[in-house]
């Protein structure tokens, strides 16, 4: 690739970060796939190649993929238009990528690599480093905008030669390794919860504070276990800690 | 309404705008919003434990395809910015007031979750506005339309945040006062909630969760053995 058509991938996308400005239920990311294509569309109008208007028009259709993907499918989509390539032949082409990267972009990112690097910093976070979040944006951030960056160069480079490229790669939208991965940091994190003094539960009679810590937490994984989401888990116990409360205040002189 | 209350709120406003419009660049979490809040206010260490906290909350919580659950991310990101206005409080420890405040966790979520529906309705006349743009022949305006949907975003990350700290500020020490023999209760929340949203992530793995038992039991032992403090 040549320096020019990297700084035309970057423009991608950066401008990519603007995929969700206006997200709607109508159409989606239309208008952030419109920023991102408008300079390809903008030189292509200048060289004579096409109706301005209409590509624009078209360029609002629906579009929905994975944030992160959508520099790759605007490259390869801007890279095919410059070729020649007909309209529907496009179409096709970038309605493929974006409903494939959507799904392996959730459960690859939102599913593992967000829920991993916030895990990595917890800890850290928890014994009070000032560090901590800026471990969690770099260790999210470098894969993030190099997928960004990666995907509209590959796109631009490679046109539709990138299905083939991206089938051979074989992306996932899940990982064995990141899921155990987070388990584990998840179990580290909620086990130094439990046993630090300042977090965990304070001694119950007998039992130490670090002991009833652990069993506390034991006892919220087979709760866990009954598969309610995190959200209806919070609910429950805010609801358990409010009636507790309303009795202490009852009983309060 | 304080000026400081207003301010943080305007800021939680620009910080969730990386939820969904700007970016995705983690900013909006709790752990990393949530200290953002802190140092801003002067008070980072608070930030970034109440952040943390509320991070353990909403890591299980994940938002992908059709599935929209409630915005706990916008919610722990409220709940370190009111962590970090309220300050210190008397008769109220810091595992308290955070409990306390966990339990307007979800309301704040579900209003959050419900304006952003709105928002997202809301979005669809800047299609409309793009369209007539390029149509008239001004494509520079039609992208300027584009980016219409951040104000929009912005104004429903300033809104709940403005009236949570801002009802604080009018009405929170006073309340605290009030509730302060209720304080324990709040403290045992504070203690079991973070274990509990971290273990409903892990149990997320079904073929895989088993490991985090053997993993709280090794951090466990080793901090209580004084392994690392």
């Amino acid at each position: 690739m040549t320096s020019r058509s990297l700084l035309r991938a970057a423009g991608i996308a950066a401008r990519s970060l603007f995929v969700q400005a206006s997200w709607n239920f109508e159409r989606m990311q239309n208008l952030g796939y419109f920023l991102m294509v408008e300079p390809s569309v903008r030189r292509r109008e200048s060289a004579g190649a096409g109706d301005g208007a209409r590509m624009r028009a078209r360029n609002l259709g629906l579009f929905n993929t994975h944030p992160y993907f959508a520099p790759l499918v605007a490259g390869t989509v801007s890279a095919e238009e410059e070729a020649g390539s007909a309209p529907e032949v496009v179409e096709g082409l970038r309605r493929s990528l974006m409903c494939s990267l959507a799904g392996i972009g959730d459960g690859l990112f939102w599913a593992h690599l967000r829920p991993l690097t916030l895990l990595i910093a917890l800890p850290a976070a928890l014994l009070g480093e000032p560090w901590a979040p800026l471990l969690a944006l770099a260790t999210y951030n470098v894969p993030h905008l190099g997928v960004r960056f990666l995907g509209a160069a590959l796109g631009l480079s490679r046109g539709r030669r990138i299905l083939g490229f991206l089938q051979a790669r074989m992306l996932t939208s899940s990982s064995p390794v990141l899921a155990v991965g987070i388990v584990l940091l998840a179990g580290f994190a909620a086990g130094l919860l439990a046993t630090m003094p300042a977090w965990g539960l304070p001694a119950l009679g007998a039992v130490p504070a670090p002991l009833a810590g652990a069993g506390a937490f034991a006892v919220l994984v087979l709760l866990a276990g009954l598969g309610l989401r995190p959200h209806r888990i919070v609910g429950a116990l805010s609801l358990l800690a409010v009636l507790g409360a309303a009795v202490l205040l009852v009983g309060a002189p | 309404m304080g000026g400081g209350a207003l301010a943080t709120a305007l800021l939680v406003g620009v910080i969730s705008l990386d939820e969904v419009a700007f970016g995705q660049l983690l900013l909006s979490q709790p752990l990393v919003g949530g200290a953002l809040v802190g140092w801003w206010a002067g008070d980072p260490v608070g930030g970034l434990a109440a952040g943390a906290f509320f991070q353990c909350l909403c890591l299980g919580e994940i938002r992908a395809g059709s599935s929209v659950p409630p915005d706990t991310t916008y919610a722990g990101l409220v709940g370190a910015a009111a962590f970090v206005s309220l300050g210190s409080v008397a008769q109220w420890n810091t595992m308290a007031l955070l409990g306390l405040l966990a339990v307007g966790f979800l309301p704040v979520a579900g209003a959050a979750r419900l304006l952003e529906i709105r928002v997202c309705r809301a979005n669809a006349l800047w299609t409309r506005a793009a369209e007539r743009l390029v149509a008239a022949g001004r494509p520079r305006c039609a992208q300027a339309a584009a980016l219409g949907g951040l104000v929009l975003f912005f104004l429903r990350g300033v809104l709940p945040a403005a009236v949570v700290l801002g009802a604080l500020a009018l009405w929170g020490q006073a309340a605290l006062a009030r509730l302060a023999p209720a304080a324990p209760v709040f403290d045992l929340l504070a203690r079991l909630l973070p274990p509990a949203g971290l273990a409903s992530l892990a149990v997320q793995r079904r073929s895989v969760w088993r490991p985090a038992f053997l993993a709280a039991g090794l951090a466990a032992g080793l901090f209580a053995g004084g392994v690392v403090r």
